[in-house]
């Protein structure tokens, strides 16, 4: 194999792929990037196991066509200090790649690219398309609801659905559970229905970025693929059944609370100064147009807040988590917001104002304080 | 001081009877015991009220003829040895022919038994009280075998029945005997009902794993390993725990030596000893041991309901059932099946290079001064930023999206206005990722991040408590968590309490139960229910016997430390200081282990021959 490529579009290349390499593994070959030359284009391949990335770079010139296997972490390292220089040769001789910039010239050892596990290939159109800034849109809005924690439900992933012509995210911890919404621009050729690992999410929010770009998405038995305009981005879906989330949206609901969105926000921060450790709650007193928070904390003090709401039906009161609330309020993206709640034992839910409520929802669950 | 005279015999049999019948579930113990010695193939026990009103069990063993029905409930009558010798030839469960008139003497019994070989339809009976012992009856009978029924357990020795305790504290000491009775006994069918309620019914031919399931949940049993060897005319076979389904007592240790239940130091010693540096000094494994030696090397005659025995040579077993151990954890690869963030704890709080590591991290930051990087550092409001890298962490790690994180919570609220967190003084080095040094006016103090933590929690749990319950989180989607039978009844005796502790559970079919809420703050800290429901009953369990107060402290303990950093959890300066403005006055954890020392210059000044 020998290339000449374009540093810059290499280094962006890696940037990517070195995020992908399995850390704590006693295999050295996933420790490496694999190298593809072939039909003018320079195929970086990189995995993990469970997520894995293709990325093409066409700002090349393959001399000789051929593969190489070179441990990512220096070659990012090496193309990075290298960021002076217009373009650099890699080539390969048997064991040997060399790493060729005008005045500098580094050789790591390159291993069997028959080693190197399957990454699997995105062929045809794929189940259904989404604009890269939407699908981020989506992500944003409910990825913080992943659980953190192992836990036996299959709630570690985000459940991406789609019917027609509508993509739905839902992620639950079991305490709060998120649902966001979007409309696609050509209905999906075949609905899905797959859970993908949070991460993941992280990764092509972070590969794809939140522009007009048009990805390709397609989910295989086990495997999630998506493809924007340089990389195909491959993960292992969560296997397992995640929780019937429609049996825990709340349906009907005794009061209605209309709350500007970033007073609340302010509100909540404020009242979660003085809060304990050990309760971690704050309490909320609808009235009939004025919504107060506090917030107790046996060793510092207490906490009295207040601002405008419009309540329909009775006051009433209820305590949450105020960083579940707070997590929702950062990413819901409207003026207002309304809680729908029935008693202080009951879960909230809380929907986007603005007449788009059905595009993101949040069942939240409250805490008692006693 | 009054004359000496002899006891009436009446009085002689309530004293043995004290020795071997202490509970109901001494009964069922006896009474099953002599089911298995008969042979039978199904043990049918029926309870009701814990055992206080009815003990009956029913067996398709061999029966008994007339004559040894009517001799069956004298003192000392057995039909199972019969000189000096036989009592170093043990191999049946009985020996001392003491068990049934020890019960008679305490309560009222019936027995009604057919001989399995009879061909007639007819069996006899008897009914036995205290001192008095009816004449045996013929009574129609359709099967072979002896149903046995005990009413009135103690109805005239009140002291005794002044001890038991609640029906469901009973009940789970008759659950806990079906285990220890079952578990060797794994062709044999048991059924147990409780105030007309089956509560097991556990199949013939079993495996051992399957029974276990049943006994002790799935999730455990399908982890075990196995365990066979035999040499050197000992046969140990069983089941063991891998190091990470490791328990928080000895509660789940069960030896068997030739199908007896024993309770035995030499054994549990080895088993301490092969696990030792694989888990946890405080932690215990899971463990269902099964040893098979010649009856001759062994004395069963030492102790009133035979739990203890004596080995005539307790060292060769030590040392063969170690091996066995040894080898069968080694072979299991078990590192591999730690999880990575367990793995991550034990690296940098065991291996020396860990430590090493640890320690010129914390170096390397202090004089920095920069927060150190670590799987705790999660700004507040970063989602959907991240710098390339953050892939690689741990998954646990990477999901630390938004403001959940528990201890920086109000510093980490500040750190989003102030724009960066090196304005804080930096006075306090965290050193191998586990203790915190800082100066004093007079000295330094070293200060363990997990005692003290675990000290400032306990305080402020119970402050909460004496004014009423501790803040509940609910569950939007209810957990379920597998339990043993005898757990399910300790939760459901103890309802009331959990409640003050933000625990909401309840029944989820054979089991299982379903938690509900669960107490916010080990929702903050993201404590799986399913390990604290379990970590809970162990301490019910060790303190079955507390009072209320002493009860509730030792589960805000539990709690306490749950909850608390652990040893080996990477702390930012903002959690450091968290941690330090939030010290109290108490020098010590609520286990009692020291939270700070100090030292000061005088002392420095003298190890430095300064003086
Ligand atoms: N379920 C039964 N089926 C058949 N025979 C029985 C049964 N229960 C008791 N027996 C007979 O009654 C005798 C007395 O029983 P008991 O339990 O009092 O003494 P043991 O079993 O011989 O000794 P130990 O006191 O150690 O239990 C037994 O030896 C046995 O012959
Ligand atoms: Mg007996």
């Amino acid at each position: 194999m020998k290339i000449i490529v374009q540093t810059a579009a290499l280094q962006e290349a890696l940037n990517l792929a070195s995020g992908i390499v399995a850390v704590r593994t006693p295999k050295p070959v996933l420790q490496c990037v694999k190298l593809i030359a072939a039909n003018n284009t320079l195929t970086l391949l990189a995995t993990d196991l469970e997520a894995g990335c293709r990325y093409t770079i066409p700002q090349v010139e393959v001399k000789t066509e051929g593969e190489a296997l070179i441990p990512v972490q220096k070659f990012a390292d090496i193309v990075r200090e290298s960021s002076g220089e217009e373009a650099l040769t890699i080539s390969v001789e048997g064991q040997t790649c060399n790493i060729t910039g005008a005045g500098s010239r580094f050789k790591l050892l390159s291993m069997d690219p028959g080693e190197f596990p399957v990454v699997a290939e995105f062929d045809g159109e794929g189940d259904f398309q989404v604009a890269a800034g939407i699908l981020s849109g989506l992500i944003d809005k409910t990825i913080f609801a992943v659980a953190r924690a192992h836990s036996h439900y299959a709630i570690s992933g985000v459940l991406w659905e789609t019917s027609g012509k509508k993509l739905q995210l839902v992620a639950t911890d079991g305490h709060r559970l998120a649902l966001a919404k979007a409309a696609l621009a050509k209905a999906a050729k075949a609905d899905v229905s797959a859970i993908v690992p949070g991460k993941f999410m992280n990764l092509l929010q972070r590969a794809t970025g939140a522009g007009d770009e048009t990805l390709a998405v397609k989910v295989t038995e086990n495997q999630i693929l998506v493809q924007a305009a340089r990389v195909v981005l491959i993960c292992s879906l969560v296997q397992g059944n995640f929780p019937k989330y429609n049996d825990v949206i709340p349906k009907e609901a005794s009061r209605k609370a209309t709350v500007n969105t970033e007073a609340f926000l302010h509100r909540i921060r404020q009242a979660a100064l003085l809060t304990s450790e050990e309760s971690k709650g704050v309490r909320l007193a609808f009235g009939a147009e004025d919504l107060t928070l506090t917030g107790r904390s046996p060793e510092s003090g207490e906490a009295e807040v207040t601002m405008p709401v419009k309540l329909t039906g009775e006051a009433m009161e209820i305590a949450f988590n105020p960083a579940f609330l707070a997590d929702a309020l950062k990413v819901v993206g409207t003026d207002e917001v309304v809680m729908e709640l029935d008693a202080g034992n009951k879960p909230a839910l809380m929907k986007a104002g603005d007449g788009t409520g059905g595009d993101f929802l949040y069942v939240v669950m409250p805490v008692d304080l006693g | 001081m009054p004359d000496i005279h002899v006891l009436s015999k009446h009085l002689v049999n309530k004293i043995a009877a004290g020795e071997v019948v202490e509970r109901p579930a001494s009964v069922v113990k006896e009474l099953v015991e002599n089911a298995l010695d008969a042979g039978a193939s199904a043990i049918d026990i029926v309870v009701e009220d814990g055992g206080r009103r009815l003990i009956s069990v029913r067996d398709n063993g061999s029966g008994m003829s007339e004559r040894d029905l009517a001799l069956a409930f004298a003192p000392h009558a057995t039909s199972k040895i019969i000189e000096d010798a036989d009592l170093f030839n043990i191999r049946t469960m009985g020996f001392r022919g003491e068990a049934l008139a020890s019960i008679s003497a305490v309560s009222h019994v019936q027995a009604v038994t057919r001989r399995r070989d009879s061909a007639e339809q007819v069996g006899y009976e008897i009914r036995a009280e205290g001192e008095t012992i009816s004449p045996v009856r013929p009574t129609p009978a359709s099967t072979g075998g002896t149903t046995i029924t005990i009413r009135d357990l103690f109805f005239n020795t009140p002291g005794r029945r002044k001890f038991m305790r609640t029906a469901n504290t009973e009940f789970g000491h008759i659950v806990a005997q079906l285990v220890r009775l079952s578990l060797p006994n794994c062709n044999v069918a048991f059924s147990l009902t409780h105030n007309g309620k089956a509560v097991h019914s556990l199949g013939a031919n079993q495996s051992l794993r399957q029974r276990a399931g049943e006994l002790l949940g799935e999730e455990l049993s399908q982890s075990f390993l196995e365990l066979d060897r035999d040499e050197r005319g000992v046969k140990i076979t069983g089941l063991i725990s891998p190091p990470h389904q490791s328990r928080t007592s000895t509660r789940w240790q069960y030896f068997f030596v030739n199908g007896r239940y024993v309770r035995d130091r030499t054994l549990s010693h080895a088993l301490r000893e092969a696990y030792r540096g694989l888990i946890e000094p405080a932690r215990a494994p899971a463990a269902i041991l099964f040893l098979e030696v010649d009856p001759s090397e062994i004395d069963v005659n030492v102790h009133p309901t035979k739990i203890e025995i004596r080995f005539s040579n307790g060292q060769t077993i030590h040392s063969q059932l170690l091996a066995v151990l040894r080898e069968t954890l080694n072979n299991a690869d078990v590192t591999a099946a730690l999880d990575i963030d367990r793995a991550e704890v034990s690296d940098s709080g065991g291996a020396d290079a860990g430590r090493r590591e640890g320690l010129k991290q914390a170096l390397a930051d202090f004089f920095k001064s920069t927060p150190p990087t670590g799987q705790t550092e999660a700004p507040v409001g970063r989602m959907g930023q991240y710098a390339a890298g953050d892939f690689r962490r741990t998954p646990a790690a990477s999901y630390g999206y938004a403001g959940t994180q528990t201890l920086p919570q109000t510093t980490t609220q500040v750190a989003e206005v102030l724009p960066a967190p090196d304005r804080l003084p930096i006075h306090a080095l965290q050193v191998h990722n586990s203790y915190i040094v800082t100066t004093t006016e007079t000295g330094l103090e070293i200060i363990d991040q997990h005692a003290l933590h675990e000290r400032i929690i306990f305080d402020e749990l119970k402050t909460r408590i004496s004014s009423g319950h501790l803040a509940s989180q609910r569950l939007l989607i209810p957990e379920t968590v597998e339990l043993a039978q005898a757990d399910k009844t300790i939760l459901s005796e103890r309802a009331d309490m959990l409640e003050r502790f933000g625990l909401e559970v309840t029944d989820f079919g054979p089991g299982s139960v379903a938690v509900h809420a669960l107490p916010s703050l080990l929702v903050e800290r993201n404590v799986p229910a399913a390990e604290f429901v379990r970590d809970l009953l162990e301490t019910l369990a060790e303190n079955a016997s507390a009072g209320g107060d002493e009860l509730l402290d030792k589960i805000l303990a539990t709690m306490a430390c749950k909850a608390a950093i652990k040893a080996g959890e990477n702390l930012t300066p903002e959690e450091i200081d968290s941690l330090l403005a939030r010290r109290t006055k108490s020098a010590s954890c609520p286990h009692g282990r020291p939270t700070t020392l100090t030292l000061t210059l005088a002392e420095l000044e003298k190890q430095f021959k300064r003086t």
